[in-house]
């Protein structure tokens, strides 16, 4: 990134942070603050931390004047967040965090950034039902944020949670991401599998999946249904065929459990599969930190140039990332394209090939920002519009 | 009401207690036959926690206010000896007497003190037909040492409770017991003050250290005794594979832990595709505490977490940590039995 470049972001960064529309979390004076600054090293990280401010126009002031690449924030509260020792800063709790990033969810080739963006959407989806459902959370209890960049952040600042150390938020994370269960446990605690009674909620998640599971091979016909079931762990094709007749019987499992007929080792490999398919893939550190530096939501992300966006439910719903967190303008930019890239902003897919290029300036920032296209002018004429 | 105190020295109540009595500290270590039964009754209570012996006297009704102030006078005694793997048996032994008095108690008297610690612990719960709703973060507060899946999260929790039975719930309080003990330990006492608690501190000291003196780790490092995750990691290192940050440094400092030395662990990681001689080395040196802090290698909840539980078998699931696992191990090697439950924490 030239410094041409550097300071065209910075001049736009500047003019988002200049009007006042940051958001501060709770509590924010007992946090510790860091930033990255479109400095000579950018887009390397240096991070400048441990500062703390006392009022909403002294951070505001700071970010108008700095326009910082990065903003974050502890998710701990400390009595001396200024603080450059950790051991002084003297830790009073901290938020916890669910960080939902594409980098955790897609082993395979990458698809396309907005496809990506659906995919950590959905699990961000799955993690709220969790959070409502299993730990009796309310809705109102958490902010949902978009990173800006390649996923989702949860906040829960609920009283009971924020004392609890490391390793209690630990056996929160196992419990989202299903660490510990054991088929064999759940087989010999419920007999089977898990009946309606006194269940856990993986209990209920498991039942439920294996009945919708069941299901579906009744709707198939019988002769995939036996394909499908035959490829399950200890099920051959014979055990498959009566299998599916039994099951046929009935629009419940019941007469499936009564038969006996799937061996131990196939309701264990199909509790297994239930349990990889249920499961929240969270990044587990950051739960289980009790001191993490979190992105300032309303700031900017410095890698994209889109907004950290906070959604309440209802906007998380409907929220469009490369849509609703776009705060640059269509005007035209001149850009120098260093590789091929896609950009599909605000409903536009753009492609771009190697060479100077008029881009709408949200696509440029975002480029530039991704370390895509280097800065070259801006069009006097589109300008006027 | 004062059986319950005394019984249960270290609730808050009886910490009310203690404040509104006109009693001093410094009383106790004036000549008197009261103090005389407080500083005694206090020794024992230090010496059970140190022999691991269970406490033969039985309480009598006069000797409520010696059981509560001779808690408050052991409290003091460990903070002068001030051994941090003392303090920690000193809670183990209060938590386990809470146990067990709940357990012996009558049913009715047993359900009272369980409603009372419950409350003193600021525990809510609901309770139908025996069986206890708790909040599931407190439930996480005190789990975090018991082993098994009856005591995981992930299999108990329904819409933010767990459900326990009585048992459950006595041995959730007696790990409260513990962390309450243990929470502002070692009390910050002045010279003089342990001075004067010197002849009773003096012996306590000594017996701790023949005691103590048995665990520390010497000798050469015994890999046969090594629990199935670090061998895990060893040979996974041994056929060249890349460690992931988590797992590099549970290898690492659990080999330190142990006794290997720098060197040693360094030569281990020479067949990584990554190895980098002089990173490693600084990895492995500030592991070891170059930088004045020793790092304590992670326990098994831990392990789990990060997926480097593996393979676990029967110890495992009668240990916290690793490393109690090894000196289990090596002292059966050593033809010793040992304590399972001893290790760091």
């Amino acid at each position: 990134m030239n410094a041409k470049t550097k300071a065209f972001l910075e001049s736009k960064f500047k003019e988002y942070y200049h009007n006042p529309v940051i958001g501060l979390p709770p509590r924010f004076r007992k946090r510790e603050w860091a930033f990255v600054l479109f400095d000579s090293a950018y887009p390397r990280l240096v991070m400048r931390r441990h500062k703390a401010f006392s009022s909403q126009k002294d951070l505001q002031a700071y970010l108008g004047a700095v326009a910082p690449a990065h903003v974050y924030y502890s998710t701990a509260y400390y009595a001396y967040p200024s603080a450059t020792r950790m051991q002084d800063k003297k830790w009073e709790g901290a938020d916890i965090i669910f960080d939902l990033d594409a980098d955790k969810l897609l082993t395979d080739s990458a698809p396309s950034y907005a496809l990506m963006l659906q995919a950590v959407k959905n699990e961000t989806d799955k993690l709220l039902d969790f959070l409502v459902n299993d730990f009796g959370f309310d809705y109102a209890d958490f902010s949902i944020v978009f990173s800006g960049g390649r996923g989702y952040h949860v906040h829960l600042r609920e009283k009971r949670l924020v004392t609890l150390g490391s390793h209690e938020r630990r056996e929160v994370v196992n419990y989202l991401t299903g660490t510990g269960l054991e088929p064999e446990y759940l087989l010999r605690r419920t007999n089977i599998i898990p009946v309606p009674g006194d269940n856990s909620c993986w209990e209920i998640r498991i039942r439920t999946w294996i009945d919708k599971y069941f299901k579906r091979l009744r709707e198939l016909d019988a002769e995939m249904a036996i394909t499908e079931l035959a490829a399950v762990k200890a099920i051959g094709k014979r055990r498959a065929k009566e299998i599916v007749d039994v099951m046929s019987q009935d629009t419940t499992i019941q007469p499936l459990l009564q038969s006996r007929l799937m061996p131990l080792t196939a309701w264990k490999s199909l509790i297994r599969e239930a349990i990889s398919q249920i499961k929240v893939r969270i990044d587990v550190p950051v739960t289980a930190d009790t001191k993490r530096l979190i992105r300032l939501p309303t700031s900017l992300h410095g890698g994209s140039g889109f907004r950290v966006t906070p959604l309440t439910f209802d906007e998380f719903r409907s929220f469009k990332p490369l849509h609703d967190a776009v705060v640059f303008a269509d005007r035209s930019v001149s850009v120098k394209i260093l590789k091929p890239a896609i950009a599909e902003i605000k409903g536009e897919t753009i492609k771009v090939h190697q060479g100077t290029t008029e881009l709408p300036e949200h696509t440029a920032v975002y480029l530039m920002a991704r370390g895509l296209a280097e800065y070259e002018s801006r069009r006097l004429k589109s300008d006027q519009k | 009401m004062e059986e319950y105190l005394a019984l249960f020295p270290y609730t808050s109540a009886a910490a009310r207690y203690v404040e509104a009595s006109t009693r001093t500290f410094e009383s106790f270590l004036t000549v008197g036959e009261f103090s005389k039964l407080i500083l005694n009754r206090s020794v024992e209570r230090v010496t059970r926690a140190i022999s691991g012996d269970t406490p033969a006297s039985l309480i009598e009704r006069d000797d409520y206010e010696v059981e509560i102030f001779s808690y408050v006078m052991a409290r003091a005694l460990v903070s002068c000896i001030n051994e941090t793997l003392l303090i920690q048996r000193y809670a183990n032994a209060e938590a386990q007497d809470a146990f067990d008095n709940l357990r012996h108690a009558d049913e009715p008297s047993r359900d009272e003190y369980i409603m009372s610690l419950l409350e003193d612990f600021r525990m809510p719960v609901s309770v139908e037909n025996d069986a206890f709703r708790l909040h599931f973060t407190d439930f996480v507060k005190y789990t975090g040492r018991l082993r098994g899946p009856q005591w995981r999260l992930v299999n108990l929790l329904n819409r933010g409770s767990v459900t326990l039975a009585k048992g459950e719930i006595i041995q959730i309080l007696a790990e409260a017991v513990r962390l309450k003990v243990l929470s502002g330990l070692p009390l910050k006492l002045s010279g003089k003050m342990c001075e004067e608690l010197s002849p009773y501190t003096s012996p306590l000291k000594e017996a701790f250290s023949q005691v103590s003196s048995h665990l520390v780790d010497s000798g050469p490092v015994v890999l046969e005794a090594c629990p199935p995750c670090i061998k895990a990691l060893l040979s996974q290192v041994k056929a060249g594979r890349n460690l992931s940050h988590p797992a590099r440094f549970a290898l690492t400092s659990f080999l330190a832990n142990v006794g290997m030395k720098a060197d040693e662990i360094v030569r281990i990681y020479e067949t990584s595709p990554d190895f980098d001689y002089d990173l490693t080395r600084y990895q492995v040196e500030h592991i070891r505490g170059a930088s004045g802090k020793d790092y304590i290698a992670p326990g098994c909840s831990t392990m789990e977490t990060y997926g480097n539980c593996v393979e676990s078998d029967g110890l495992c699931k009668r240990v916290i940590h690793p490393l109690s696992y090894y000196r289990v191990r090596n002292k059966r090697h050593e033809g010793v039995q040992r304590n399972p439950r001893e290790g760091p924490v």
